[in-house]
């Protein structure tokens, strides 16, 4: 009996040792053998990464590009579904390989993790109610200016307007709603959620845009850092994609003149500039 | 595991001030809601016994209405619906002077006034009838056998809920974030989107909620102390 324990014993902490040992290849070794790529993806922001009801799936821009990474790595591809606070930690914790997660590139940002190329460039835009004493970009020093949580507007609006008041809502549409109400004099946002509301609004009469952009944020695909090799896979399919002109359809496909954003594409993919 | 932790950025500015003044406006929506709630509560639970049936009857819809709709629902209702059917000079008047402030103060304040008027009137409850009837029988009319008979009774009973529903109270300021005030989750998580430093500054909210509940604790425990009556 006693040996009997003694083994199982001996057994329990070699299959713990053998369970935590860590793999020792590098991250794009360990994709390709295990033929598939975890890809982080949001939920809820149409059209980057969001819900298709009749299909059950998280379809978008962001998971097209994931997509053709996986093709050009030949693998699988895997979402996996993450919210805007917590995709970093996701990323870093190695629950997802790759973030494809309406990710704009900040300095602190880049401390944590690795850009790849930005695969797309969002202006970031100051709305007004209708008939606001508001008219251009800078009116808004000293006023309240509404954005999301977890968002880079909060970095980008500290450097460009630093006396206006952010206030930030734990989602764009209560953002808006309260521009809307007049609790806060604007609001700022990416060009594209800036097009979604329009279109949504009907006329598109309700809100002005403040010119010029309050700036342009890169979006980058995010990888851990210490993946040499990994990082510069993404980047080569990221400009195959630019290339072959494949990054334009995606484009077109979600944002392009025959969608409700009507966007023309004004950027390549290229290194984003710290 | 990465688990170095690097507190040296939060106390950088501009976290630090970010996380001082969440800290601040945190315990200020917390004195504010609170005496809203425990002001009506009392309020509340005295005209629940007052023998008017109407009365009674509003103050228990008015108990079940709040106790049954959840925290966040009332935060939205206040900031977003009710504030909307004000007139326009007084929205934006509010709007200027901390509209996130006032609307998460008046519905967590109503919201936990319910709870707080439940635990006097089951204190109320348990003080024995003959003390209003001696308390009557002297002379007194109902609110003064109120005043100095009963409800120093009924508070003494109800301490332990009541301490409790105050560290409730404290806790659900957080929900305020959700409004855009600037209260201390709100700070933190502003903080942690800056810097990334996810476990620190959650560590910086727990030990402040923490700290701040267990006071809350010492200090019932004090007041429980301090008021017990001869006798319980």
């Amino acid at each position: 009996m006693k040996t009997l324990t003694r083994i199982s014993t001996l057994l329990l902490a070699a299959g713990a040792l053998a369970w935590m040992a860590p793999s020792y290849a590098d991250q794009l070794a360990d994709i390709k053998a295990k033929g598939v790529l975890v890809c982080g993806v949001m939920p809820n922001v149409e059209p980057m990464g969001y819900m298709d009801m009749s299909k059950g799936v998280v379809v978008g821009y962001d998971v097209d590009f994931c997509r053709a990474v996986a093709t050009s790595l030949g693998v699988k591809l895997e979402l996996k579904v993450v919210s805007s606070e917590a995709r970093i930690p996701e990323l870093l914790e190695k629950r997802v390989d790759i973030l494809a997660a309406i990710l704009g590139y900040t300095p602190a940002r880049a401390e944590q993790i690795d850009y790849s190329q930005a695969y797309f460039a969002s202006n970031q835009i100051l709305a007004v109610k209708k008939g606001s004493p508001l008219k251009v970009r800078d009116d808004v020093a000293g006023k309240r200016v509404s954005t999301m949580k977890g968002s880079s507007n909060l970095v980008l609006m500290h450097r460009e307007i630093p006396t206006a008041k952010m206030v930030s809502y734990d989602d764009a549409p209560s953002a808006f709603i309260s521009m809307a109400q007049g609790k806060v004099d604007a609001f700022v946002l990416s060009e594209v959620m800036l097009r979604r509301f329009a279109a949504k609004l009907g006329d598109g009469n309700s809100i002005e845009i403040l010119k010029p952009a309050v700036g342009v944020e890169y979006w980058g695909l995010g990888v851990r850092k210490g993946e040499p090799q990994f990082l510069a896979a993404v980047n080569d399919a990221l400009s195959h994609l630019e290339t072959t002109g494949d990054a334009q359809k995606i484009f077109d496909t979600w944002l392009g003149p025959n969608t409700l954003y009507k966007m023309t594409r004004d950027f390549r993919v290229s290194p984003i500039q710290p | 595991m990465y688990l170095d932790l690097n507190f040296d950025a939060l106390l950088a500015q501009p976290f630090f001030d970010e996380l001082v003044h969440g800290a601040q406006f945190s315990l200020a929506l917390f004195a504010a809601c609170w005496v809203l709630a425990v002001g009506l509560g009392i309020l509340l639970a005295v005209v629940r016994i007052s023998g008017l049936p109407f009365a009674e009857r509003a103050v228990a819809i008015y108990v079940s209405y709040q106790r049954n709709v959840p925290m966040l629902a009332h935060l939205f209702l206040w900031y977003f619906g009710i504030s909307t059917l004000l007139p326009a000079d007084v929205q934006s008047w509010i709007g200027l002077h901390g509209g996130e402030f006032i609307f998460s103060t008046i519905a967590i304040g109503l919201y936990m006034a319910a709870y707080f008027s439940e635990d006097i009137r089951s204190g109320l409850r348990s003080v024995p009838g003959g003390q209003t009837e001696a308390a009557r029988s002297l002379g007194m009319g109902f609110l003064t056998s109120i005043r100095y008979v009963v409800l120093p009774q009924a508070i003494n009973i109800s301490l332990p809920t009541f301490t409790n529903h105050t560290i409730v109270l404290f806790k659900n300021t957080s929900l305020a974030m959700a409004l855009g005030a600037a209260e201390m989750t709100y700070a933190v998580r502003e903080v942690e989107n800056e810097t990334f430093l996810t476990y620190e500054t959650y560590i910086v909210a727990t030990v402040f909620y923490l700290a701040i509940s267990l006071l809350l604790m010492a200090a019932g425990a004090v007041a429980a102390k301090r008021v017990r009556l001869p006798g319980h």
